[in-house]
């Protein structure tokens, strides 16, 4: 499953993942008639979805799923003949459902729908999430940021920072200097994703991510790929750029074989802290109970786990058969907490 | 089927078996015998195997026999399809997710109305009633007018007869619905992963049953109201409920299958049949609760099972679009 979320008003982004005949949309109503789709209801290459968000555990923010997805993957993937891909298109249109003081809406929020597709067992075992893809209109942020205007409300800001592609729209627009201006601003946000421009007109480098149940390989852009770096290592987005993000990426590493009860009880402990803040978390851990690493994903209190699986990534990377991973994604991470709770796992005897 | 001392030589033999376009989605006799198989591409199979139409709906999510002679599908987007009567337009509904018929009634659920039609034949402008519930996600009769709707915003009993509201209970996400009202018993489960076992007589007073990691999709009640059976992962777990309503403090569980359980079917008999991702499926006996007393085949995910009303024939439906009726026998030796 790929996560779409499109431009407010966009409709080339989907167009373009419904001119694939492998590609299965989950969509709203008025999505589908917005880019004139309708027409794929009528070939199954189309579900209709009415965003409806409930919470496992009432009054929990983090338990939000989203049940229409979930109803409307399983009706889409136990077919006869399954599309190969599903796409899950997250409006970002305000709902009636939307905070007009804060601007939010669980219903358009792109970690809920994450969430929902990492949470609910029944999805897990029928489809996996293979990446998320965020579009931007690159002369629209522009213009808010000559402008000093917030350059996103804090539900895109998260969508950007879990995002593994974003794509970018209109960049041709702008002047090489909003240009570098804009990149940068990204790259404040979103440490593990890569820009994507508009010069393909397919979907070429939006889909077959496999980016969430494998050791995240974009690690090694964030210089902490060497087996040789065995602390802990945090990220911040610096302060010296245009925008001050409020969402953090810490990636912390280390070499050794972990004892697997204090590794489960260190994440339960990540999870248990910060269940509202923890947009995504990725890793590759090296324990002792698993010839292979274990790689693990998720986001807020859902956290899925599988054998990695050896593979060569785009990245080149040079793994080391000790070398354990984790990045955390989030709201108001206590960077100093992470760290010394990730060292502190006890070495297997 | 008679009553036994036990259910050991019980036999299941497949007596035809077909193949529709596309995965069984909803399976549903008729009170003479008659079946009604639903695929995921629209087509229907109806009465017998060399019956199957042309899609009648994009996307169906439920179907139900309105008598023996006429039916009717529904779809979120396009509503209500019927067959058998003179009018064949759709009746709209939109986000439409269930359907049900007792007592020359038809309801239908979703979206958090419930429209309540007369049959045979549908009126064209049906009585709605609010439920406040949300996405649907099930409909169930609970005793004379009364019925029972799920969904994301709780439980609702609905009277269709007064065309009012009578119940509302809050719970986080209704999944599914099991009800007898013969004893006036009801249980839902939620997103939460809980049981609720309420009585009808006053459902604001139940019993909140836990223990789950996710959320219990296939739940039903035995026809006495006695046994409340949940299929989560590949486990049974079965609730002993006393006359007074008291349910036992720990359920008994058995590791029912060796992949996860896909579908559950409840006849009147008392006989529990579940399949499984792999295509097994199982018949359990009320009297023998840790071992299936017989087994079916199908080469794929199970997706659909149906008893007939006499609990003599099982439909089996699977994603591959195999579908087959067996004939099941009650073994008499214990």
């Amino acid at each position: 499953m790929t996560v779409l979320a499109p431009e407010t008003g966009s409709t080339d982004l989907v167009q373009r993942f419904a001119a694939d005949p492998d590609n299965l949309l989950i969509a709203s109503g008025d999505t589908l008639a917005a880019a004139g789709l309708l027409g794929l209801l009528r070939v199954g290459r189309a579900v209709v979805v009415d965003p409806d968000v409930t919470s496992r555990t009432p009054g929990c923010e983090c338990c939000q799923v989203r049940v229409d997805l979930i109803d409307a993957v399983r009706h889409a993937v136990v077919r006869r003949s399954p599309a190969r891909r599903v796409v899950v298109v997250v409006d970002r249109a305000v709902s009636s459902g939307c905070d007009v003081s804060t601007g939010e809406d669980p219903a358009s929020d792109v970690v809920t729908a994450v969430h929902t597709l990492q949470a609910d067992s029944e999805v897990d075992r029928l489809a996996h999430l293979d990446g998320v893809v965020v579009e931007i209109d690159a002369a629209s942020v522009s213009t808010r940021m000559a402008s000093g205007f917030a350059l996103w409300s804090p539900q895109v800001e998260a969508a950007l920072a879990i995002a593994d592609r974003i794509a970018l729209t209109g960049s041709h627009l702008l002047t090489p200097s909003a240009s570098v201006s804009l990149t940068a601003a990204l790259d404040d946000v979103n440490r593990i994703g890569r820009v994507v421009g508009e010069s393909a007109s397919g979907i070429e480098g939006l889909v077959g991510l496999d980016a969430w149940r494998e050791a995240p390989l974009a690690i090694d852009a964030l210089g902490v790929g060497d087996a040789a770096t065995s602390r802990s290592v945090s990220e911040t987005p610096t302060s010296s750029r245009n925008v001050a993000a409020s969402i953090e990426t810490v990636v912390l590493s280390r070499v050794g074989i972990l004892d697997p009860d204090a590794t489960n009880a260190w994440l339960d402990r990540v999870i248990a802290e910060s269940p509202g803040g923890l947009l995504r978390l990725q890793g590759a851990l090296r324990v002792s109970t698993h010839d292979a690493r274990v790689c693990i994903w998720g986001s807020r209190s859902a956290v899925r786990s599988q054998p990695e699986t050896p593979r060569s990534g785009p990245f080149g990377l040079t793994r080391s058969e000790c070398e354990s991973f984790v990045v955390v994604v989030g709201h108001n991470l206590d960077r100093v907490a992470l760290s010394a709770g990730f060292e502190s796992i006890e070495v297997a005897s | 089927m008679t009553s036994t001392v036990g259910h050991v030589l019980t036999t299941a033999a497949i007596d035809w078996a077909t193949e529709l376009p596309d995965a069984i989605r909803v399976l549903d006799w008729s009170p003479q015998g008659r079946l009604l198989a639903i695929a995921a591409n629209g087509s229907a199979l109806v009465g017998c195997a060399d019956r199957v139409t042309a899609p009648m709906t994009p996307d169906p999510r439920d179907a139900v026999w309105l008598g023996e002679r006429a039916l009717a599908v529904i779809d979120p987007v396009v509503g209500v399809v019927t067959a058998g009567f003179d009018h064949d337009q759709p009746l709209p509904f939109w986000g439409a997710r269930r359907i049900g018929t007792h007592g020359g009634r038809t309801v239908i659920a979703g979206d958090g109305r419930l429209a309540a039609l007369g049959h045979p034949g549908l009126d064209v402008v049906p009585e709605v009633i609010w439920t406040g519930v949300g996405v649907t996600h099930a409909c169930v009769h609970i005793g004379g007018s009364m019925w029972a709707v799920g969904g994301t915003g709780g439980l609702a009993v609905v009277d269709v007869a007064l065309g009012c509201l009578d119940t509302r209970l809050e719970l986080p996400g209704v999944v599914a619905v099991a009800a007898r009202g013969s004893v006036g018993r009801l249980a839902a489960t939620d997103l939460a992963g809980s049981i609720h076992v309420l009585e009808l007589r006053n459902l604001h007073d139940g019993v909140e049953l836990t223990g789950y990691c996710d959320p219990v999709r296939l739940l039903s009640m035995s026809p006495d109201g006695r046994r409340i059976v949940a299929a989560a992962d590949d486990e049974l777990t079965t609730w002993d409920v006393g006359d007074d309503g008291i349910v036992a403090d720990e359920p008994t569980a058995v590791v029912a299958h060796d992949a996860t359980i896909t579908a559950l079917g409840a006849s009147e008999c008392g006989f529990l049949s579940t399949g499984d991702e792999d295509g097994v499926v199982h018949i359990w006996s009320p009297l023998l609760a840790a071992q299936p007393v017989a087994s079916i085949r199908l080469d794929s995910e199970i997706t659909a099972l149906a008893w007939s009303r006499d609990g003599n024939r099982l439909a089996l439906g699977a994603v591959s679009g195999e579908l087959a009726v067996a004939d099941v026998r009650a073994g008499l030796v214990a």
